[in-house]
């Protein structure tokens, strides 16, 4: 404000006045403007309407794959991320990775500007420098490069400058060249074999997986594997098999199909091989079977020479040309060939974008110790982490949403990734730093884009075609080229694993390959399988611990080959006897924000860079008390209760409730009266609902110690229940949001009207009334109901306060918060419904949960209408309320879970 | 020494049972403005000087019933009337549930009236009355029992009342400044 | 005949002269200084709380009420003890013997609600809007909601208070009489008069003070059954554990067997320290060893009978809550509290143990840590094993919450040491009354 504020006596309205033009001016300066040439998802996008959010098309890269996303915008800043509905893949549903990548973007930990020796430095002063370094000493490492331009930057400095390109993804296995990529598909097959095999688990196929499996009822599923996967929660027939005894499996399988000889199986194996041939047989060219990326290559083509013998090639499992790039030359452009070739002094320049091998690198391989040997070292990445710490120059890079630049999708689909905000600090993009290498310093990376997609197009409809692409998300008719495949050749039998300890590695469901560890909702995010948060644990069998004498929570130390980690254990339900699982991503040292120092480091373990598993493993419990764990849901069975987690026989129904009796009169609900309706056949314990709600509502995060306490914020919990049967471990999700009770016993528990129900039958919180009683706590059967035990939301670094969605009220200390159904977007549809006067559109309402839901399995509507989706689920055979005898009238109501028996 | 007519005389008894004879003696003589002062409540002394009332429980009753009533009333009109609001779909007006507080606020009401008509019957307080001025009147709240003839009284005649007083076997007479 | 002098002189002047020493015993002192350090320490703990929010208690979701509900049910059953002795057998005829113990068992009730209070305002999430629960006009217009069995709480807890204050005070007044008139000094005779309305003994005063007493007697007995110790606002709700007609019965007597012990506790502290041995005989000591053993025995029915019908009820979660508490994570405290209320409390079928005040101190001195630990079962079992297994959880109470309950004991003794110094601590009149 100018000077006026100093004018001593200062007169009221010159006051208002002088306020009213600062604030236009810092309005018009700051915010509410597009990024220079982005293509809004609307309709009218020159028009940025305060208090109305735009919505861009773009992508979020996870892994080398795009993940399409439709980005919310409030005056400029994004809040949310939601799936691209006309995209291809997906159908409008994200990951929780996705979810998060949002917070991402605001995260405290990203480089704030280029530094070089640590000391902030000028991008000008590196795109001088660049082209010196260009040349035949040139490596670039990278992770999985799934972007047209990204690609073709890469190949340009291969092939005219010389340069070298390495390639090192630590999660997922590295597509080989030459072979193709396949694409299960889950909804075409009616039974499913799972040899180790995760697809409805965390990865950039899961969305499109889980909406693929969920698309048709429940379908025989059967899985082998070491570990309990998301896939082998939702199975028929499971069994524990150590990671070392699938191949037997596979190839016992293999043989009962009359492909090669039958290996010997224990009893439970050979009753599991059984009855998952069976299933497959029954079903030729409907059927698929799976052999995970974490087998050996041999097994994945022994998978491949069952589906085709079943008839499933080209039907449920579809080849294409590969949608990822790769270096040409196989194992010579691995991580290992370059630490070779650092240690051997033959590069002179490195360049680290995007990935982490100094935290990622597998055992006995010394990154650090080579790449001291470099002259020149390089990283470009968003955070200064590990690998940034070696590096002589550090390049801050723009995050997805604020950048320019191309991905395909799981099944190839092309899609171009537009900025929809400035950037927030002195970043740059990959592609200028990869145009500065080529000799092109000031290259715009629009521009760097335009021209990858210029090639592709015809020149004088290229801007329409660009329009187009910006405004739909993704290019049409892009996909991966199929390919038919020839039946492998049947792969010579491998001597069968020797038995004893192994141990098995997995990205962490919810901080992955270390990459997430920053984000403070995803580290506080329950990990599907135990609701653990914040940290990662040794996952043990009961009767291995048994005979250790471990316990959960209990240090014990795994070594293998030399090496050693300790770390808390976890008795695991299904965990194979033989195997012990860790889970990569924590022990992070740099760059990692609020997962800085959290869990522990199982890379030093890692056989491989694609080491999945590693044999001859000892383990002993280390002295010390049991440290408590920041655990979500300390019980995790149902106690012998049978109307929590209701199950039907197929066809089956629930029998329907007592009708409730009452002495007073209804209340009338004249409007829509919103309801939710939960399929628990079709959950599967994702978690993409869970960040999804925080996001869209603002939920902060509470830290470890709070979770330790109980005091986890989640509106939207997936409780998890194990339940030991004669047929197998049996694994529950049951997502639970508020059920909105007509009948609410929170509502008449609050001393001040603070909880009330509204017209549309919401249960409504109002915030400012509330004075922490937590009567409404006590009360509700279902414990849906969050407190701000402390100021929750103040204590979150400032960063993230732009994150906070303006149409929702951040909480207080000492307030109680709970499930909305959205309440913002029914307003929403509301005022546009009253805008057309007509009522609101089924569909119209989609909350958050709802929306980023891959399996499709919350519905959401109007009951009152009988049309609705949500009024057709009730009246499915399956539908029951949860503790419905309490006489609560839940809203939120479930579909019972399918079990064949 | 004090010239005014003093306002009572007052006789000291040893026991509760002399003063109460000594009471319905003085009744039966005609006295109207007497009064006993005992250290404890002394059964049938109030009704031996002509005590018949029944106002401060009848108060009290009424302050039970009309606390009752009025919390009634009151809750109603805050939930059902100024300020409807659907909680948990129960009845607006929830008598039963009402009920409660308004039973908790008529015990409260009923003791509180109860109390206040006590006090204002009794003219209390009222800490500076003349009889709190004799040295020996101390004595009434410890051991001594006491009956007050006023001088306001139509049968009192200075002489003849003491001589009635000692006749009824007061161990002392005292005279009552005004 | 004897006069009145013989026989009430003794008693006034051992009663009164309690309040009216110049001089007073170090002990008192002694008490006074470290329950004073206590009530610093527990206004100390206050502002941290208030500063600081319930977040420094180990509460969380479910179990989002801990210690301070505990504390508050405690001490409010506590006080169901005083309005029992003072107000119930003051309406039942020929219960002399309750006027050696009435005046101080009302003052342990009076300030045993006050500190049952306190809790409920403290553990609010925003205690700076407690009034919100009053019926006070406001800006944003809305009033307390009426059909919550916390508000019923606030009524009657707040009834509660002040009835039994008036009701004690009510009866105080003839004794502050006493007082005045025995006071050496200009000064203390013109407060005490002030304090006692300047009452003069009069035989219409007493008549009418008679029907008020009488009558708020009744309302106290009334307030403090449907309170019942706080009970309804557990029974009320839908928690399987709690959700019962006979929790409020179950709370009452529990909450008048406690009561009950401290009054015991108080009445031979005070017999021993001002040597009222005449006025608090051996007969008095027995009655309250057979009042002891009676509400014990209630209590013991009550909670048989809650036992019986939560496995009679069929409901597994009712069967299990029982299960929980017998065998699960809290089988040690239950267990020892039904040792510590129920065990030593046998030795009072014998007369000679009742007439024995360091038996009936022992009893007593188990007994009220084992209600607490009954009601910590009751509370905490009913939050941490609620309907849904996945929302099972654990609770520890932290050095805050141990602080404010050792603070409300110290407070309570405090104003307790207050009272007994300069307020008359037996019922002088009621003695002289039924020595006539």
């Amino acid at each position: 404000m100018p000077a006026i504020a100093e004018a001593g006596a200062l007169r009221r309205r010159e006051f208002l006045r002088g306020m009213a033009a600062s604030a236009a001016t810092a309005a018009l300066a700051g915010c509410g403007r597009s990024p220079v040439g982005a293509v809004p998802y609307v309709e009218r996008p020159e028009e940025v309407v305060p208090g109305r959010p735009l919505f861009y098309a773009t992508a979020i890269p996870f892994a080398g794959f795009a993940q399409p996303v439709l980005a919310e915008t409030h005056m400029g800043r994004p809040t949310k991320l939601e799936g691209n509905p006309d995209h291809p893949v997906g159908g409008g549903a994200t990951d929780a990775f996705t979810q998060a990548a949002v917070a991402a973007l605001y995260g405290p930990e990203r480089s704030r500007r280029p530094l070089r020796g640590g000391v902030a430095a000028a991008w000008a002063d590196f795109a001088a420098l660049a082209p010196e370094l260009a040349g035949p000493g040139l490596r670039v490492l990278t992770g999985a490069v799934g972007s047209p331009t990204l690609v073709r930057q890469l190949t340009a400095l291969v092939e005219e400058a010389g340069a070298r390109w390495h390639v090192h993804e630590p999660g997922l296995p590295p597509p080989q060249a030459g072979r193709p990529s396949l694409h299960p598909r889950l909804d075409a097959a009616g039974a499913v074999v799972c040899l180790d095999a995760d697809p409805l688990g965390p990865g950039p196929a899961q969305v499109a997986h889980v909406r693929a499996w969920s698309a048709a009822p429940r379908r025989p599923l059967f899985v082998a594997e070491p570990t309990l996967s998301p896939t082998g929660a939702v199975a028929r027939r499971r069994l524990a098999a150590p990671a070392g005894r699938v191949p037997v499996l596979a190839r016992a399988l293999a043989a009962e199909l009359g492909l090669g000889q039958a290996p010997p199986l224990a009893d439970d194996e050979a009753a599991w091989v059984a009855e998952a041939v069976a299933a497959l047989a029954a079903q030729p060219g409907e059927s698929l079977l799976l052999a995970g990326p974490t087998q050996p290559g041999a097994i994945r083509d022994l998978a491949l020479a069952v589906n085709a013998r079943l008839g499933n090639l080209g039907r449920t499992l579809l080849a294409t040309e590969p949608v990822l790039a790769m270096p040409p030359g196989g194992d010579e452009f691995s991580l290992a060939a370059l630490v070779e070739d650092m240690r051997g002094g033959r590069v002179r320049a490195l360049l680290v974008l995007e990935a982490n091998p100094a935290y990622t690198q597998p055992a006995g391989l010394d990154f650090a110790a080579a790449a001291r040997r470099v002259p020149w070292r390089i990283h470009a990445g968003l955070c200064r982490d590990e690998t940034a710490a070696l590096c002589h120059w550090h390049l801050p890079l723009h995050h997805p949403l604020e950048d320019w630049s191309d991905a395909r999708a799981v099944d190839g689909t092309a899609g171009i990734i537009q900025p929809v905000t400035r950037p927030l600090h002195e970043s740059v993009s990959a592609h200028a730093v990869l145009a500065a290498l080529l000799g092109e310093p000031g290259a715009d990376p629009r521009e760097v884009v335009r021209d990858t997609w210029r090639r592709r197009w015809d020149e004088d409809d290229f801007e329409a075609r660009w329009r187009r692409a910006l405004h739909d998300g993704f290019v049409a008719d892009t996909g991966a080229a199929p390919l038919t495949l020839a039946p492998p050749p049947l792969p010579p039998p491998e001597p069968d694993e020797v038995g004893g300890l192994e141990a098995v590695f997995r990205p962490d469901p919810c901080v992955w390959d270390g990459r997430f560890a920053a984000v403070p909702w995803l580290q506080e995010l329950p990990k599907p399988l135990t609701t653990l948060t914040w940290t990662n644990v040794v996952a043990l069998g009961a009767g291995l611990a048994g005979r250790l004498g471990v316990a959960t929570g209990d240090t014990v130390e795994v070594s293998a080959a030399g090496a050693a980690v300790a770390a808390p254990a976890w008795i695991m339900p299904g965990q194979a006897e033989a195997s012990v699982t860790l889970f990569l991503g924590y022990g992070r040292r740099n760059g990692a924000g609020v997962g800085r120092g959290r869990g522990y480091d199982a890379y030093p373990l890692r056989p491989g860079p694609q080491g999945w598993r590693v044999a001859g493993v000892r383990l002993r419990r280390l002295d010390g008390a049991a440290a408590p764990l920041p655990v979500i849901q300390p019980h995790q069975t149902l106690a012998g209760l049978d109307d929590i987690v209701r199950t039907v026989a197929p066809g089956a129904a629930v029998p329907p409730p007592a009708a409730a009796a009452s002495l007073y009169p209804e209340w009338e609900y004249p409007g829509p009266a919103w309801g939710m309706v939960i399929d628990l056949d079709r959950c599967t314990g994702c978690n993409a609902c869970v960040v999804a709600c925080q996001m869209e509502n603002a939920v902060p995060t509470v830290g470890p110690s709070e979770v330790a306490k109980g005091r986890a914020l989640h509106w939207l919990r997936v409780d998890l229940y194990y339940q030991e049967r004669p047929e197998g471990l049996r694994t529950y999700f049951q997502p639970v949001p508020c059920m909105h009770c007509e009948k609410a016993p929170c509502e008449f528990g609050c001393p001040v009207n603070a909880t009330v129900h509204g017209p549309e039958g919401l249960n409504q919180m109002v915030y400012n009334r509330c004075i922490g009683t937590r009567t409404c706590s006590s009360y509700c059967p279902y414990k849906v109901r969050r407190f701000n035990f402390r100021d929750y939301a103040g204590a979150m670094p400032a960063a993230y306060a732009p994150l906070r969605n303006p149409d929702v009220t951040v909480r207080a200390q000492g307030v109680m918060e709970k499930c909305t159904y959205c309440t913002q977007r029914i307003a929403a549809a509301r005022i546009e419904a009253r805008k057309d006067n007509r009522p609101i559109r089924d569909g119209e309402v989609r909350t958050a949960c709802q929306q980023a839901c891959p399996a499709r399995a919350i519905v959401f509507g109007d009951l009152a209408d009988p049309g609705s989706a949500v009024a057709r689920a009730r009246d499915d055979r399956r539908h029951y309320g949860l503790l419905a005898h309490l006489g609560t009238r839940p809203r939120t109501t479930y579909l019972a879970r399918t079990e064949a028996r | 020494m004090n010239t005014a007519p003093p306002a009572a005389l007052l006789a000291s008894f040893p026991d509760a049972d002399s003063l109460l004879a000594a009471a319905r003696r003085a009744r039966q003589e005609g006295y109207e403005c007497i009064d006993g002062h005992s250290p404890f409540p002394v059964d049938g002394l109030a009704e031996a000087l002509g005590f018949d009332e029944r106002r401060v429980v009848l108060l009290a009753g009424a302050g039970f019933v009309g606390g009752f009533s009025l919390a009634l009333l009151a809750q109603w009109w805050m939930n059902a009337v100024d300020y409807p609001l659907n909680v948990g779909g129960r009845p607006l007006a929830a008598w039963v549930a009402f009920a409660y507080p308004a039973f908790e606020l008529a015990c409260l009401a009923g003791a509180v009236v109860g109390i206040a008509a006590m006090l204002l019957l009794n003219h209390l307080p009222r800490p500076g009355h003349p009889l709190l001025d004799v040295e020996p009147f101390r004595r009434a709240s410890q051991d001594r029992f006491f009956l007050s003839i006023a001088t306001v009284d139509p049968r009192y005649r200075p002489r003849r009342t003491e001589a009635f007083l000692r006749d009824l076997g007061a161990r002392q007479v005292l005279e009552v400044p005004p | 005949m004897s006069t009145g002098a013989e026989i009430f002189q003794p008693i006034t002047v051992q009663v009164a002269d309690i309040a009216l020493a110049r001089r007073v015993r170090r002990r008192w002192w002694l008490a006074l200084a470290l329950s004073g350090a206590a009530t610093v320490a527990f206004v100390a703990t206050v502002v941290w709380l208030l500063a600081t929010g319930v977040g420094i208690w180990g509460i969380n979701i479910p179990v989002n009420w801990g210690l301070a509900i505990v504390n508050s049910i405690w001490w409010a059953g506590l006080a169901t003890a005083g309005t029992l002795i003072s107000a119930l057998l003051l309406l039942v005829p020929g219960q002399q013997w309750r006027s050696a113990l009435n005046r101080f068992a009302e003052a342990m009730t009076v300030l045993a609600v006050a500190m049952a209070g306190v809790f409920p305002i403290l553990h609010l999430g925003r205690p700076e809007a407690v009034h919100w629960m009053l019926p006070l006009p406001s800006t944003l217009g809305v009033w307390p909601q009426f059909r919550s069995p916390l508000t019923w709480d606030v009524a009657s807890l707040l009834a509660y208070l002040l009835v039994s204050l008036a009701f004690w005070y009510v009866g105080m007044i003839p004794d502050l009489a006493t007082l005045r008139d025995r006071a050496g000094g200009a000064r203390r005779r013109r407060a005490y008069n002030r304090l006692a309305l300047g009452w003069r003994g009069s035989a219409l005063h007493w008549a009418r003070w008679r029907q008020a007493y009488r009558a708020a007697a009744l309302m106290a007995v009334l307030a403090a059954t449907l309170h019942s110790g706080g009970a309804m606002l557990f029974a009320a709700g839908p928690s399987a554990a709690w959700h019962t007609t006979g929790l409020p019965p179950y709370l009452l007597a529990s909450g008048v067997f406690s009561g009950l012990a401290v009054v015991l506790l108080l009445t031979l502290s005070l017999r021993a320290a001002f040597g009222l041995g005449a006025v608090i005989t051996g007969r008095h000591l027995d009655i309250m060893g057979r009042l002891l053993l009676v509400a014990g025995l209630a209590f013991l029915y009550g909670a048989a009978t809650l036992a019986f019908g939560a496995w009679y009820s069929g409901d597994p979660r009712q069967a299990q809550f029982l299960v929980e508490r017998a065998v699960g994570a809290h089988a040690v405290t239950t267990w020892a509290a039904m040792a510590l209320m129920f065990v030593p409390l046998q030795a009072l079928w014998w007369r000679r143990a009742r007439r024995a005040p360091a038996v009936l101190a022992a009893v007593a001195l188990a007994v009220v840590p084992g209600v607490w630990l009954d009601r910590y079962v009751l509370v905490l079992g009913g939050l941490q094993r609620d309907y849904l297994p996945s929302r099972w959880g654990e609770y520890a109470p932290t050095a805050a919450e141990w602080a404010l309950f050792g603070g409300t004991l110290g407070a309570f003794a405090f104003l307790f040491l207050l009272f007994v110094r300069f307020l008359p601590l037996v019922a002088m009149f009621e003695i002289r009354e039924a020595t006539a």
